[in-house]
């Protein structure tokens, strides 16, 4: 290639512009006097050594030239000439300024080196340690409350949460302030280095995002913070008392003031596996206390930290509780849902009078439990467990499902409407106040529930 | 070698010799005399072409019907040498067209000349994990609006997933699609594949490098690896853009060469409207000096985009530590094409629920005002 990179592309224009011309007007009415430019314009090409370009272009002049003299049957065929040669003369121009382009852009840019990066004005990982306290999830981001190493300064550790993602202590999180997906149970109990992660002070703490560069590291060894006890605002650790009520539990301070911490059906069924052995539980607990409300992170056990309301195996009886609760003179099906699914199916597979006898024994069971304090099963199951009670005793169906069972009114609609409060204040999840609807519902005490 | 042309192709023939006529009428009466008849008679030539399977050329039909619609209007942003440009290219796939079908050795030859009318989205064995590098909405000349993700998958191949709707139905707003779901049995939207990693399940791709975001597949969220996802697209300088561009940009049948590339800009130069040529210019000057020019024309679609980068040029917007787009070369220049800007901590979005994201979209996501930051 010509290295006149300006004449070579002057040329282009030129051969361009006729095109562009030629386009415009039409093979039909071309200027007359165009073939005779494209001629000047291939013999400038020739002198300049682009044989192949001035070639096409004598072709397109010859075949113009020929569709003016002609004026019979084979002017359209002479006319179909000329716009293949025009074609070819379209297709070696856009070869020609591609080809054009690389080599100028090549000594355009190839130049001057590129300057190195400014070192990073950040502070090494290192410089701030912090140790993961609990998780608190809110929406579209999960937050995790962890303590400076050093200092025990409250800071929280903001990240998205991708849809999809459920808060399990044995799945792994993606987690996007250490760039890797880690176990939940890992990074509830690590300690990590976030220095100069994108960092900002708010409400009295510190607030880390993760970096688009660089990514938080897990330590090997946890380090304990240092935290105050029982302090009015941010981190600290507490001692509670769990205490069972027709309310289902609340948490309070030994000194007796009740703490506005919501006790999930995890640490619900947490504490009644605790009261087999104390009435009242006691917790050593880690919490956040904000002006309006606490949030409770963790749970100091002799044996390590936990989070029932993150763990699955809370939901389970062990073996040797339920031999105790029975030694005690309990029943065992103190569990919500899932015995009680398993009752109806064997209420079902029975001839109808045993099947209705069996029921209707657990029923009674149940009632006695529900009066005692015991937590009241959910809507659904109870909804069933009612339309299948009517159905073997032959009731016309129609009635409120769960009236049939005639539990105690004051606790189906203490438990209908917890769920309910709490999802209208924000705190609850959806799923469980559309459970408690169902229970209103399904026993008939909607109307009073809604009226109060 | 004898082959039996798949259903359809009987009528490409005919088909080509149609097209080739009707280009060959409009080049005899020139552009001045283009006007609803001829835009008619393109509209219905590249219904010929759909059902004669030539793919190809009924894109480019579809799409000189555009550029002469811009001409019949007396639109500004309307350029003769487009429409010269795409004649060109149906001239030469009349050409290769005919040669196939004349001497055919293969259905793969075949598609390669005519175009495949549907693509073929095969399952792939496992699962594969994807990263978003960026995400741009866009409006085609064929008359559909949509968003195409572009996602690293293993061994630095970059997949593109993309959701498309009628303007006719949703108007000329990609945005407008972003936060709907990618299928009527899966939760997750096109803003949350643009953002983050993903596992996905029950994959289908074509062999084009398309994933088909099919109402199977699962996606489960994976982690972010931030800046290391970029690293196979990385260029130290513009001068390396022109390396990589390399020969594609001398096909003619290639269109416009263009490679995706990510560049740690040194700083914005600020945008410029020129409202003769109807054309929004900015520039991207790279850590060796070298100017890479952005320009686009003055149309709703580019609207947030020019605002983003409006606001990236302006002393106290964030400055992004990089940029992830598309390149190709432009008359000795290099043409850039911002996709995504990538920022060091997360920038709030002007969007519901102000999320925070590292990797700003910059066609279809707003940066909050200074105010709400």
């Amino acid at each position: 290639m010509s290295t006149d990179h300006p004449g070579l592309a002057a040329r282009l224009d030129a051969v361009s512009s006729v095109a562009a011309s030629l386009q415009s007007t039409g093979l039909a009415l071309a200027d007359p006097d165009l073939a005779g430019e494209l001629r000047e314009l291939a013999a400038d090409l020739a002198a300049s050594g682009l044989v192949s370009g001035a070639e096409r272009l004598v072709a397109l002049s010859e075949r113009l030239n020929a569709v003016a003299r002609e004026t019979g049957p084979d002017r359209r065929g002479a006319a179909r000439a000329t716009y293949d040669a025009m074609q070819a003369v379209a297709t070696w121009l856009r070869t020609w300024r591609a080809a054009l382009a690389l080599e100028v852009a090549r000594e355009r840019l190839g130049g001057a080196p590129p300057v190195p990066l400014p070192p990073p004005a950040r502070a090494p990982l290192e410089s701030r340690t912090v140790s993961v306290l609990g998780v608190e999830e809110s929406g579209s981001r999960v937050r995790f409350h962890a303590a400076d190493t050093n200092t025990g300064e409250h800071v929280v550790l903001e990240e998205p949460r991708p849809p999809g993602v459920v808060l399990a202590l044995d799945r792994p999180f993606p987690s996007q302030l250490l760039q890797a997906d880690v176990p939940l149970r890992t990074l509830l109990d690590a300690t990590l280095s976030v220095g100069g992660l994108p960092a900002g002070r708010k409400r009295g703490r510190v607030e880390i995002h993760p970096s688009f560069s660089r990514a938080a590291q897990l330590r090997k060894r946890r380090l304990v913070p240092p935290l105050g006890r029982a302090a009015q605002r941010g981190l600290a650790n507490m001692d509670l008392v769990a205490r069972s009520g027709p309310d289902g539990w609340t948490l309070e301070t030994t000194d007796g003031e009740v703490l506005d911490i919501a006790v999930d059906q995890g640490l619900a069924l947490d504490l009644v596996k605790r009261s087999a052995d104390e009435p009242a539980p006691r917790l050593s607990a880690v919490v956040v206390r904000t002006s309006d409300a606490t949030l409770l992170l963790r749970l100091e056990e002799a044996d390590g930290p936990s989070w029932p309301w993150l763990d699955p195996t809370t939901h389970r009886w062990p073996a040797e509780l339920e031999a105790r609760l029975v030694r005690h003179g309990e029943a065992t099906e103190t569990v919500p849902d899932s015995p009680w699914l398993e009752i109806a199916a064997r209420a079902e597979a029975m001839p109808a009078p045993e099947g209705l006898a069996f029921l209707e024994a657990h029923v009674a069971l149940l009632r006695t439990q529900i009066e005692k304090g015991d937590p009241v099963p959910s809507g659904h199951v109870l909804s069933s467990v009612g339309r299948m009670l009517a159905r073997l005793r032959g009731e016309p169906p129609g009635a409120p499902p769960i009236a049939a069972l005639e539990l105690p009114v004051g606790r189906l609609r203490l438990a209908a409407a917890a769920p309910i409060a709490r999802f209208l204040a924000g705190s609850g999840d959806a799923r469980a106040a559309a459970d408690g609807l169902l229970l209103a519902v399904a026993s008939g005490v909607a109307g009073d529930l809604f009226e109060r | 070698m004898a082959l039996d042309p798949p259903a359809g192709w009987e009528r490409a023939p005919a088909a080509l010799d149609r097209i080739d006529d009707a280009l060959f009428r409009l080049a005899e009466e020139g552009l001045e005399r283009a006007g609803e008849a001829r835009l008619a008679e393109l509209a219905a030539l590249a219904q010929t072409a759909h059902h004669a399977r030539l793919v190809h050329l009924e894109r480019e039909l579809q799409a000189l019907g555009t550029v002469l619609r811009r001409y019949v209007d007396r639109d500004p942003t309307f350029r003769p040498a487009e429409a010269g440009a795409i004649s060109n290219r149906i001239w030469l796939l009349v050409a290769k067209g005919r040669e196939a079908l004349a001497r055919p050795s293969g259905v793969g030859e075949l598609q390669d000349a005519l175009g495949v009318l549907r693509r073929r989205y095969e399952p792939v064995a496992g699962t594969l994990r994807v990263e978003a590098l960026g995400a741009s909405g866009w409006v085609s000349d064929t008359g559909f609006v949509g968003i195409t993700a572009y996602l690293a998958a293993a061994e630095g191949e970059v997949l593109q997933a993309s959701v498309a709707r009628p303007v006719t139905l949703i108007g000329p707003n990609p945005a407008r699609l972003l936060y709907q779901p990618l299928s009527e049995v899966m939760p997750v939207t096109m803003f949350d594949l643009a953002h983050g990693a993903w596992m996905l399940d029950d994959v289908r791709r074509s062999a084009d490098g398309r994933l088909s975001l099919h109402s199977q597949l699962a996606a489960a969220p994976a982690a972010p690896t931030g800046a290391a996802r970029y690293a196979r697209h990385l260029v130290d300088h513009a001068a390396a853009i022109v390396e990589r561009l390399g020969e594609g940009e001398l096909d003619p049948l290639g269109g416009r060469a263009s490679a995706l590339v990510y560049l740690q800009p040194a700083r914005l130069q600020a945008v410029v409207h020129n409202e003769v040529r109807a054309r929004v210019s900015a520039e991207v000057v790279d850590r060796a000096g070298a100017v890479l020019r952005v320009e686009v024309p003055v149309r709703p679609e580019h609207d947030i985009l020019v605002e983003n980068l409006a606001r990236l040029a302006g002393a106290r917007g964030p400055f992004p530590v990089g940029m992830f787009g598309r390149a190709w070369l432009a008359g000795g220049d290099v043409g850039f094409l911002p996709i995504s800007a990538t920022f060091d901590a997360p920038v709030p979005l002007r969007a519901r629920g102000r999320a925070a994201v590292h990797e700003l979209h910059l066609s279809i996501e707003r940066l909050a005002e200074d105010k709400e930051r």
